[in-house]
């Protein structure tokens, strides 16, 4: 396991209680494990736990293989960290910002000019960072986590504010990394990133993990197994659902294909916010 | 020196430049040069002229160390650095250090411009290079403490109004041995030695190594001031 997590506790100093009442999890080499709630449940907290920003924590938490409380800086030689919101130096540009930091690492680190271009990033372009947009500022933050060629990669809402071609190009990013080896720890209340990314997801509320799955066996945990159909009438475009588990349900459904003008046929899996509001009863906003 | 230190004192450097802080510092060395060759009195800058050789990098000191600061936590730059193996120790060490090198060249200018190149440009370099070390420290310890501008411009009178202290003794309005607690007050003693070209070698060798002290002690001040707050900082980041 490259993370082991074991009964984490953490409250901030002038906190009553509890942030992160006991979680448990693990996370394989390669695997993207999605860490998904509401704002103010523990997500990021978590991250800055694991990135050793909140160093003060009760119980065992092992990085690969090594004790948390125990590991030095070169620890971040062997992380990336990307936050939810640019924090640049902002009177430097792209290539500045990532020659700068690169520095810092006593790692192999990535080209520069390679990365930005990988982003859609502008090379030899002389605009500091504050003239970018908010998307080009989260991309170059993006691209700033993978110079030293991180094994663990921390992301804190990666798709925030990216336009859609953009979000697809950085989903493929994160898994083309995931395929070559990187474990991904993704951080985000989007359920839609999480579903499309994610090999394993944890839901937390309220400081405590309610389940742990991949989000395929997540949403057939809670299917009720219905199809809704959609059909034309003289009346206009009417639907019905019939339920997989009921024999007469089933044959009115092969009938209802045989003698309506179907439309559309769809199983009524739940989303992941669906699971979730089961769950937690309420959304992730 | 690591090379952590040398790299995060490059970047310093650089933002600093990119926000136009040398331009202020020779600016107003530039000015100063003009107002003391035109308008002061040669019999009045033995007392002048120490003065501003401690008041650019002194009291200018402590407002550019903090501006940066304030720049950085608007930025929210410091959390990227601390997922680096860059510690803050190092960090700061930057900030203070490189901080000091440009007020120092400033101010050893304006020496140069006043009195001439002599041995006295090399002499007041290691006290305005001490003295700004002092200022950086005080500078960063004030805005790491006080999350606001204006806060910091408020709670920076008290220290500023101490620091200043020795100027009495300087100007012959108090004993000579009531301030040697304040770093200022061996800066001003070589600054004075220097400029009325008196200097005792005894006396410029134990002002500087006093300062070196404060220097050394503002510096870890400094240290632990930050490394303590600024890790509150990076909690609600």
């Amino acid at each position: 396991m490259i993370v082991s997590v074991r009964d984490l506790r953490f409250r901030y100093p002038k906190s009553t209680g509890d942030v992160l009442r006991g979680l448990d999890f693990d996370i394989a080499q390669g695997e993207i494990f999605g860490f998904l709630g509401p704002n103010g449940s523990g997500k990021s907290t978590t991250q800055k736990v694991l990135t050793k920003i909140l160093p003060r924590y009760h119980g065992k938490v092992q990085v690969f293989g090594d004790d948390l409380a125990r590991v030095r800086t070169d620890y971040y030689n062997r992380i990336g960290v990307s936050f939810e919101f640019p924090n640049l130096h902002e009177k430097l540009t792209a290539e500045e910002n990532l020659e700068f930091y690169r520095r810092f690492f006593d790692v192999p680190t990535e080209d520069p000019a390679a990365l930005l271009r990988s982003l859609d990033l502008p090379v030899g372009d002389r605009r500091r960072a504050a003239a970018f947009s908010k998307g080009m500022k989260m991309r170059l933050v993006l691209a700033r986590s993978l110079i030293n060629r991180p094994k663990l990669w921390f992301l804190d809402e990666p798709t925030t504010g990216q336009d859609p071609e953009h979000a697809v190009k950085i989903r493929e990013l994160i898994r083309a990394q995931a395929q070559a080896g990187v474990t991904v720890f993704l951080t985000t209340h989007d359920m839609t990133v999480a579903d499309k990314l994610c090999d394993r997801i944890a839901l937390i509320h309220e400081g405590t993990i309610v389940v742990n799955d991949t989000p395929r066996n997540l949403k057939l945990r809670y299917n009720e197994r219905v199809v809704r159909m959609e059909y034309r009438t003289g009346d206009g475009l009417r639907h019905e659902d019939f339920r997989l588990d009921d024999d007469t349900s089933k044959a009115a459904f092969v009938h209802a294909v045989q003698a309506k003008h179907v439309e559309t046929i769809h199983t009524l899996e739940p989303s992941l916010e669906d699971v979730f509001l089961r769950l937690a009863g309420r959304g992730l906003m | 020196m690591s090379r952590r230190l040398v790299h995060a004192t490059r970047l310093v450097m650089t933002m600093q430049w990119r926000s136009g802080f040398p331009q202020v510092y020779m600016g107003i060395a530039l000015f100063a040069i003009v107002i003391f060759r035109a308008l002061v009195p040669a019999e009045v800058i033995p007392l002048a002229l120490p003065a501003f050789l401690f008041g650019e990098p002194g009291s200018l000191g402590i407002l550019m160390v903090a501006a940066q600061r304030y720049m950085e936590r608007g930025e929210r730059s410091v959390v990227a650095l601390a997922v680096t193996p860059l510690t803050s120790g190092e960090y700061v060490s930057a900030l203070i250090l490189g901080s000091a090198l440009v007020p120092t060249a400033a101010t050893a200018f304006v020496q140069l411009g006043v009195q001439g190149l002599d041995g006295r440009v090399v002499m007041v370099i290691p006290p305005l290079y001490l003295i700004a070390v002092v200022s950086g420290s005080i500078g960063l310890m004030l805005s790491t403490l006080f999350a606001e501008f204006t806060r910091f411009i408020l709670g920076s009178i008290p220290p500023i109004a101490i620091y200043s202290l020795p100027f009495l003794p300087f100007f012959g309005l108090a004993p000579a041995w009531t301030f040697k607690w304040i770093p200022s007050d061996s800066a001003l003693v070589i600054f004075g030695m220097l400029a009325r070209s008196e200097v005792h070698a005894s006396a410029y060798i134990a002002s500087l190594g006093l300062l070196a002290l404060f220097a050394g002690a503002a510096w870890w001040g400094a240290t632990t001031v930050y490394a303590m707050r600024v890790r509150n900082e990076l909690e609600f980041a």
